[in-house]
């Protein structure tokens, strides 16, 4: 059955029939539905393991005649405590009470001393009787507490010992040289990614698969709707396609220290989904959502898994009915999308499929193209775009924040930094453009060529990318009723200031990774990267370390990314002054690499006379 | 009738910062051909087979085969179809059967069953691997793996087989037996195009031969042809008699260029510039000179001779 299974597959896709193979094989099957079996026992047994037993005491929380105890003695309190009012009352008053007095007195002793029994009862290691225990109850909660167990677990073994499969595939297949072959044949890059995805993990969706009838058992028993439990596989089987697609660009594009990038890629999603996991589940009542760093939170499966069994979690840890989750309070240009589960369903797999598709763009490029940069210049102009609609969407909410503007200004601030490593070319690139795009049949202009060419140098494509990153978050801050203030205390024009300020920068930094990119050595890549990493964060690192924030000192800020944090201590003149500075940098880096261009185009017969 | 043309390149040229791998070539295989390339380690054969199959980007120039046109920014998936590829390392997927590597790369050429399983049957019987069909691939000898990757890029009937290297490093038998399966290759219509170091066995396949040096391709032509242009006839004479009266009197023939004394075969090899009934005239006359021949026959240079004697040792 299985062979027809994976002979059916392989029909369908020819790369999901080899990983099948390679891995379906008996040893590996016993092992895994072990595994998997082996899981789900302990998992039962640790949360059955205080089951009620004979020694079930009566103040346990599932002792029927414990409780009604307890709320006698919590009625004989309240009537006590009304007894001692009126007999401050009546100790106040001067005559005329003592036969009432005498009276209250007595219902108050007599009220004491059934307390009194009422405690012997309880405290006194007294067991509950077997007919008194609420076992409805015990077990609809505790398969509650088995479902939720196997959700989490479900969500680590997925995402973290998936990832480290595929990067750890890809890898040892680029080693080998055997992902050649693989180029080569006509079949398209996404069926065979997607084989690789559903293939390479195949294991560990059996180990899950084989855990599936228990948690929808334990979902059932514990009265969790079917639709919010199909919904959390949707959210996990979206994530899952995430994750595995992020490996896997990183898979085909980091072939340095292929031994350890396994480790790296899984030990980032394992730290990525444990601080996630601290964020939404145990900081309730925050008002975590209403900043757009938390696009982070979105792509973290915790948020809607928290919000989908909210009743398992914290009604049976913290008897709290009131809690409202950080993700109900979400919103988009206004639109409470935090409120139904629809909507925030839907959001979700939304942001989902557009980030994975982006991913996937990037993924397309990388295994046909080993060579070329990671996204095209076309593409980076949609990402900019997508990236401040997200950002603008979910900082725009009726409910303002003190951090909104400030993630949103440090998001893309990392979002520039991060363009201009995945937009500039390589030597052996820019040089074919240099050298022979007056030989190419289709001559395009020089700007449509700096625009949107997949050879040509970055400059141009990294400041069209400035504008669109720049431009809708100012228009916002200028526009919107928000106190640009909360940006560190600045004002609008030292924020323009700012902004131009931060263009001159990233011009320079573009320049300089460009030029060390056409360093004649095999190291350059990394020395790209070094000397990028260097130039930007000294300026930050220098202040941050000597814990320097007012003072001449903190004027190092101008040259940093950063440099809004700087801005404000500055004068105009001096926050002018850097402006020039750093556009008297950039324009002198360019004539480098306008020169540096001319001579890496140059014929070699040219060369030869010339030299 | 001139034949279609499988491989057509037009100025494609591959450059590595200031060193042209491959520059300017123009080459024309036609279909059914078996062309050689030789050239030095170097020479930029590697890489000219690795811009046909696309694995590697033109850094200009044009390749159409079969007329279309390869674009690498393109899936090419039909062109794909067509192309053969063996590179000169042969990484395999150790964890697999031989059956279901080949099964696995029938599939990725959209080998549909029944076809399928008929096609791995011929395939294995073509390189002598029936028998091996259910074993891991890590349990194969160096010459079977060999064999294993010829048949894998044969697998779906390319019109076009591109082999790099495909003999180094294996024994005299595995070599013959190569020999023999591209032999059959070549009956059944496949264009193909080998490079080797191992010029006898181009000698042997090739109909057509190409000579690469410093990225060019210096020489390329039929082997017909070839030999005609290059290769000079040749003599071998053995006598029973004074070796040296016979080379006295080959001496004073006009149309003997040069000649190589094999002393202790008693024989002479000369280089001899007539035509057929020259020969027969000079054997007519050392017979009528009374010289004792065992043996006298005709012969040409061979490919490596030409080679080496063409000088083309420079790497590029």
């Amino acid at each position: 059955m299985l062979r027809n299974f994976v002979d059916t597959v392989g029909e369908w896709n020819p790369q999901l029939f080899r990983e099948l193979k390679g891995r379906f094989k008996p040893i590996n099957l016993i092992a895994v539905s072990a595994g998997s079996l082996l899981m789900q026992l302990v998992v039962f047994l640790f949360n059955i393991r205080d089951i009620p037993g004979e020694n079930y005491s009566l103040t346990s929380g599932y002792c029927r005649l414990g409780k009604m105890y307890l709320s006698q003695r919590y009625a004989l309190e309240k009537q006590k405590s009304i007894i001692n009012e009126q007999l401050n009352g009546y100790y106040s008053s001067t005559s005329g009470t003592h036969k009432i007095v005498s009276n209250l007195q007595t219902q108050n002793r007599d009220v004491q001393t059934k307390i009194d029994r009422l405690q012997e009862h309880l405290y006194n290691n007294e067991i509950c009787p077997a007919d008194a225990i609420e076992w409805q109850s015990w077990w609809s909660h505790h398969w509650g507490y088995i479902f939720l167990c196997f959700s989490v677990i479900f969500v680590f073994i997925l995402l973290v010992a998936g990832t480290y499969a595929i990067i750890n595939d890809l890898a040892r297949e680029e080693k080998r040289g055997t992902l050649n072959f693989i180029r080569l044949s006509p079949q398209s890059e996404k069926n065979i990614l997607t084989g690789k995805i559903l293939g390479v993990p195949s294991l560990i969706y059996l180990f899950v698969l084989i855990a599936i009838p228990l948690h929808l058992w334990a979902g059932y028993a514990a009265k969790v709707s079917l639709v919010k439990i199909f919904s959390y596989y949707l959210i996990l089987s979206a994530s899952c396609y995430f994750f595995y697609s992020a490996s896997m660009l990183l898979g085909l594009t980091s072939r340095w220290f292929s031994s350890f990038l396994p480790w790296l890629g899984s030990g980032t999603v394992l730290i990525f989904l444990s601080t996630t996991s601290q964020l939404y589940f145990t900081s309730y009542n925050s008002d975590n959502f209403l900043i757009p760093i938390n696009w982070f939170g979105l792509i973290s499966p915790w948020g809607m898994i928290s919000y989908l069994f909210r009743n398992q979690w914290f009604d049976n840890f913290y008897n709290h009915s009131s809690i409202l989750l950080p993700i109900s309070k979400l919103e988009f240009f206004s639109l409470p999308i935090g409120k139904f589960l629809p909507t925030l369903l839907g959001f979700h797999l939304l942001n989902y499929i557009i980030s994975t598709h982006g991913i996937w763009q990037a993924i397309k490029r990388s295994f046909r193209h080993t060579k070329t940069t990671l996204l095209s210049k076309r593409h980076s102009y949609f990402l900019a775009a997508f990236f401040q609609i997200i950002l603008i969407g979910l900082s725009s909410g009726v409910h303002q924040h003190p951090g909104q503007i400030v993630s949103l200004v440090i998001l893309n601030t990392i979002l520039c930094l991060v363009l201009i490593l995945a937009l500039s070319p390589q030597r052996q690139i820019v040089q074919e453009w240099a050298r022979y795009r007056h030989q190419e049949n289709n001559v395009k202009s020089l700007w449509r060529d700096l625009i949107l060419g997949e050879k040509s140098p970055v400059g141009l494509a990294i400041l069209i990318n400035l504008v669109i990153t720049w431009t809708p978050t100012t228009l916002w801050i200028f526009f919107s009723s928000r106190e640009v203030e909360s940006v560190y205390w600045l004002s609008k024009s030292e924020y323009l200031l700012g902004v131009i300020l931060f263009v001159s920068l990233v011009m320079i930094y573009t320049t300089i990774a460009q030029l060390i990119l056409l360093v004649k050595s095999s190291q350059r890549t990394v020395w790209s990267i070094s000397t990028f990493a260097f130039v930007v964060l000294l300026p930050t690192l220098i202040p941050l370390l000597t814990m320097i924030s007012e003072g001449k000192l903190s004027r190092v800020w101008l040259f940093s990314p950063f440099l809004w944090i700087g801005i404000h201590d500055a004068t105009i003149t001096e926050v002018f002054m850097s402006i020039l500075a750093d556009l008297a940098i950039a324009v002198l880096l360019n004539v480098q690499l306008t020169r540096q261009l001319k001579s890496l185009g140059e014929s070699s017969s040219k060369a030869l006379l010339v030299g | 009738m001139v034949k279609e043309l499988a491989i057509r390149t037009c100025g494609l040229t591959k450059q590595f910062e200031k060193h042209f791998a491959v520059n300017d070539v123009d080459l024309e295989i036609q279909a059914g051909e078996v062309y050689g390339l030789i050239g030095p380690n170097g020479a930029g054969k590697t890489t000219l087979i690795r811009m046909l199959a696309a694995a590697e980007e033109p850094t200009v120039g044009e390749i159409y085969l079969n007329g279309d046109r390869l674009l690498r920014d393109r899936s090419n998936s039909d062109l794909k179809r067509q192309l053969g590829y063996l590179p000169d390392d042969y990484p395999l997927y150790e964890d697999l059967t031989v059956w279901d590597y080949l099964d696995y790369f029938a599939r990725l050429y959209y080998l549909r069953e029944p076809r399928r399983t008929k096609r791995l049957h011929e395939v294995l019987e073509l390189i002598q691997l029936g028998n091996k069909r259910h074993s891991l691939i890590s349990t194969l000898s160096r010459g079977m793996k060999q064999r294993l990757s010829l048949a894998r890029t044969i697998i779906h009937e390319p019109i076009l087989l591109l082999l790099d290297e495909p003999v180094s490093g294996l024994d005299p038998i595995a070599r013959m037996q190569f020999r023999e399966i591209i032999k059959v290759l070549q009956e059944a219509g496949m264009t193909i195009l080998i490079s080797s170091h191992v010029l006898s066995d181009l000698a042997e396949l090739c109909t057509s031969v190409g000579i690469m040096e410093l990225g060019f391709l210096v020489e390329s032509a039929n082997i017909q042809q070839f030999y005609h242009r290059l290769a000079r006839q040749q003599i071998f004479l053995s006598t029973l008699g004074s070796l040296e009266l016979l080379v006295n009197e080959l001496k004073q023939h006009p149309l003997v260029e040069d000649l190589e004394v094999i002393a202790s075969r008693n024989s002479v090899r000369v280089n001899f510039s007539g035509k057929e009934q020259d020969c027969a005239d000079l054997l007519r006359s050392l017979v009528i000179m009374g010289i004792p021949l065992k043996d006298f026959h005709c012969t040409q240079e061979d490919l490596e001779t030409i080679f080496l004697k063409l000088g083309h040792k420079q790497a590029s």
